[in-house]
């Protein structure tokens, strides 16, 4: 009998040490709310003239768990707001006019201040649900957030991708809106939905190989009643078709080198109305059927470098062809070409960091004879002298010209020194910091006038560091800025300012304080005067818990520099910031 | 003598043709500067052909086809459309007013090796062309109004590059926090007529990338720029403690109307390609390190 128990016990020692405990579920994450809040009292109060720069009211809530069980996984993320401020994209700033219409349900989730997305994942497949901003490649897709569904496979060394949403939702047009600049029309935004998907082989953070097609269109009945005959100006933009087939890769060696580079072509419909077929630009079925307003361009780039320790140098080289057009990427500025090359060393001991690149830009590259060409050149360099003094000097020059004796020519150089002075006494360490910084630029339109602007800002900074009470930090600077043009127009500002820096480790509180004082004149006019206060609270309520809270306020009063009218005689505002941000951790550390 | 009635009949011809085309007067409008994609001359602001049909002798009206030609500043041809598959166009009795895209009908257009610019963007390559116009009877296929001839500059504007602060830069936050100056290039070419520059400055906050702030946030700085490519912001703002010490920045180009200069993303409105910069708070410390390691996520 004892000698069966020893065995039945022995079985199950052996059955429970072969079966795994279970999984656990996890969930960790963060959770939070920030409130902004603005105010502004101006005085007088017509004719106008300082705007509200900050939504009265700003709310946003972030909630991004992530739940574990095994081999699953499912982030989430919910941040969110109630608010609509686009200026950037559709409504573009119409939305706070009078009559404007009230954000729908559709519009609020592909807002893009809105994400909402889940992206489950199990081994090596994941689904992406909601918002996502996805980054195909460089040429291809990766600046804009979609909202729809998706997946994305990593089977051994395969690759396998599709995402499709909507990355703007339709706005119908609205007219008369009454504006501060008279009445405006709204042309209204058309649905626009854009289609991913990837193929290729890869090993994470070591190399990989594929193509990339992305394929954006308009929904051209997503607006009922488009402007086509301006009344007050706008008319509806057309509805647009757009298709990317690039091949990209890129890898990371063990030995530092690095590279990637990618070429891609482009076929678009820059109006999906007009009539077809194209006679220039052939259809690429099943992806976009051209028209007569098709176009087809390219566009590549390659960076190659190598990094160690101590030195880090890499060269890049990006063409844009003249129709190159991705919805990817909607602000990419065609038809250039630019190369750089950039370099990161340690000297001296480690004692100097060097940090330096220089390129060259062409513009309007498919018309040789009017390519704009721009130098980029800066070094910024730092030197621990000794234990006391480091100084840092940086200087930035870019050249921009168009040829031609009616050629415009826009030339800045900026050169910085900033020598930093520690000396320590036996109470306390004091730091000296002067920053000295000159910068010239000059604009030359035809025919040969050229205005020249010179700036200088000199800053001195004392911070004082007291051994027998190391929670205090207090500052103090005083900054000179002067800028000089030829139109003739001068600019004079005096600044000091303040600091205070407390912190309370029984409380889990730091503060931070501010006070500047801003003395401004330009040309002739008496000068302008302004007041800034800033209080920050940093509260670590506990492990979990923090409450970050910033103020600031700005007393500011005009001299004469607003009149005429004379209504504007020694005008001043008031303006006051608040944010408060309340985050939680939530889950094991 | 004996050639007199060949000269009446002649005579009587001629005053025929005449007495026919006085019933169809054309006049072709079009926009020195037209928009620079062909595509959009549609949309009213390339011009229109206005006919006049109609007169004393009452006839019955007909339909007409059109065929344009465009010829570059040397008088080669870049295109030629077909007259066979041109569309018909009935006339209404008094005026007609005939939009431009029906005009040049693009999609009917036989192209040289000239219009290579046209296939690679939708636009001519910048330069002065004529834009020929001969108006045909439908039915008989005779030429019923003398070739119009109108001349018309095609301007490709390049959208200002963002020249400083320099991409992904940060500034110095004690001397930031007074003033911060902005330069961007000119529009090339050069426009004759007013063009404005407006600045945007937008705060990235916290959760958002670079792209989501400009598109969704309302700018920190939103001001007017006539002309000059540089502007000096005095922020006037908490910027050395703040909670977020990044930005996003960009130019809209705005022609002598106020509209956003015309480029290949309608939904970018004249927007120059974006950057941003951020603000190192870190007093006195190694310049060279500020931000070092941030991912912008931004290209």
């Amino acid at each position: 009998m004892k000698k069966s128990i020893i065995f039945l016990l022995f079985i199950f020692e052996y059955a429970t040490a072969q079966n795994p405990s279970p999984p656990k579920l996890t969930i960790k994450g963060t959770a939070g709310l920030t409130y902004d809040g603005y105010g502004l009292t101006v005085n007088p109060k017509t004719p106008s003239f300082y705007p509200a720069r900050r939504p009265w009211n700003l709310v946003r809530f972030n909630f991004q768990p992530v739940i574990t069980y095994g081999n699953f996984k499912m982030p989430m993320n919910f941040s969110f707001s109630p608010m609509r401020t686009n200026f950037g994209s559709a409504p573009f700033g119409f939305g706070n006019l009078p009559g404007f219409p009230k954000q729908t349900v559709k519009q609020w989730l592909t807002n893009p201040i809105n994400s909402i997305g889940f992206n489950p994942t199990y081994k090596w497949a994941e689904v992406m649900l909601g918002t996502q901003y996805l980054k195909f490649s460089d040429l291809s897709t990766g600046d804009i957030g979609a909202f729809g569904y998706g997946f994305y496979l990593k089977p051994g060394k395969f690759r396998i991708g599709y995402f499709e949403g909507v990355s703007q939702q339709a706005f119908q047009t609205v007219t008369g809106l009454a504006s501060s600049s008279g009445i405006v029309d709204f042309p209204g935004v058309y649905k626009r939905k854009i289609r991913m998907a990837q193929l290729g082989v890869g090993k994470e953070d070591v190399y990989f190989a594929g193509f990339n097609l992305v394929k954006g269109k308009d929904n051209f009945n997503s607006i009922l009643n488009p402007i086509i005959i301006p009344t007050n100006r706008a008319t509806t933009p057309d509805a647009a078709d757009n298709f990317i087939l690039s091949f990209s890769n890129n890898f990371k060696t063990k030995m530092g080198w690095y590279g990637k580079s990618e070429i891609a072509t482009t076929i678009s419909d820059r109006n999906t109305q007009a009539p077809g077929p194209s006679t220039l630009v052939p259809d690429f079925l099943p992806f976009i059927r051209t028209n007569s307003s098709s176009f087809r361009d390219h566009a590549m780039f390659a960076i190659i470098g190598k990094k160690t320790k101590s030195w880090d140098l890499g060269a890049s080289i990006k063409w844009l062809g003249v129709g190159y057009n991705t919805m990817g990427y909607p602000f990419a500025q065609n038809d250039r070409l630019d190369y750089t090359v950039n370099s990161k060393f340690n000297a001296f001991k480690n004692t100097t960091n060097v940090v330096a690149s220089l390129g060259q830009r062409f513009g309007n590259w498919s018309v040789p004879g009017s390519r704009t060409k721009q130098i980029l050149a800066n070094i910024n360099v730092f030197s621990q002298i000794n234990e006391k003094l480091s100084l840092n000097t940086s200087y930035n020059n870019f050249g921009f010209q168009t040829p031609g004796l009616l050629g415009i020519k826009n030339i800045g150089n900026d050169l910085n020194i900033s020598p930093n002075y520690i000396w320590t006494t036996m109470k306390m360490s004091n730091l000296l910091n002067l920053s000295y910084n000159w910068s010239k630029y000059a604009e030359t339109v035809p025919i040969n006038i050229t205005t020249t602007n010179n700036t200088h800002t000199a800053m001195l900074l004392y911070a004082p560091t007291f051994f027998n009470k190391p929670n205090l930090s207090p500052d103090f600077s005083v900054m000179f800025f002067t800028n000089k043009s030829s139109i003739p127009s001068t600019m004079n500002l005096i600044s000091t300012t303040t600091g205070l820096g407390l912190s309370l480790p029984k409380q889990k509180i730091n503060l931070k304080g501010q006070l500047i004082y801003t003395n401004t004149s330009i040309n002739t006019s008496s000068p302008s005067n302004s007041i800034l206060a800033t209080l920050g609270i940093d509260y670590k309520i506990n492990k979990r818990l923090k409450w970050n809270t910033n103020m600031t306020g700005t007393f500011f009063k005009f001299g004469d520099e607003l009149t005429p009218p004379p209504a504007l005689l020694g005008a001043h505002y008031l303006e006051s910031t608040l944010r408060t941000s309340l985050q939680y951790k939530f889950g094991k550390e | 003598m004996k050639h007199s009635k060949y000269i009446i009949l002649l005579t009587l011809l001629i005053v025929s043709h005449l007495k026919g085309l006085g019933q169809i007067q054309a006049n072709l409008i079009l926009n020195s500067n037209p928009p620079s994609y062909l595509s959009d001359w549609g949309n009213g602001r390339a011009g229109q052909l206005l006919i006049t049909a109609g007169g004393a002798a009452q006839v019955d009206l007909i339909g007409i086809k059109i065929r344009t030609s465009i010829f570059d500043s040397n008088k080669d041809l870049v295109c030629k459309s077909n007259i066979n598959s041109a569309q018909t166009i009935a006339l209404n009795r008094g005026q007609n007013t005939i939009r431009m895209d029906r005009v040049l009908q693009l999609e009917n257009q036989q192209f040289t090796a000239l219009a290579n610019n046209l296939a690679r963007s939708g636009k001519l390559s910048p330069g002065i062309y004529t834009f020929s116009v001969e108006i045909f009877d439908a039915n008989t296929g005779r030429q019923i109004v003398n070739t119009i001839e109108r001349v018309f500059n095609q301007i490709n504007y390049v959208l200002p590059y963002l020249l400083s602060p320099v991409d992904k830069s940060w500034l110095d936050a004690n001397t930031a926090q007074s003033a911060i100056t902005f330069r961007w290039s000119s529009l090339v070419p050069l426009s004759q007529e007013k063009t404005t520059y407006r600045l945007q400055v937008f705060e990235i906050l916290n959760n958002q990338t670079p792209m989501q702030a400009l598109r969704s946030n309302q700018p920190i700085l939103d001001t007017y720029v006539d002309r000059t490519t540089q502007y000096i912001w005095r922020p006037n703002m908490n910027i050395k403690n703040s909670m977020y010490n990044t930005f996003i920045w960009t130019v809209q180009t705005l022609d002598y109307r106020g509209e956003p200069v015309n480029v290949q993303d309608q939904n970018s409105q004249g927007r120059s390609e974006p950057r941003v910069f951020g603000i190192c708070g870190e007093a006195g410390a190694d310049k060279t390190k500020c931000g070092e390691g941030y991912n912008w996520q931004f290209n």
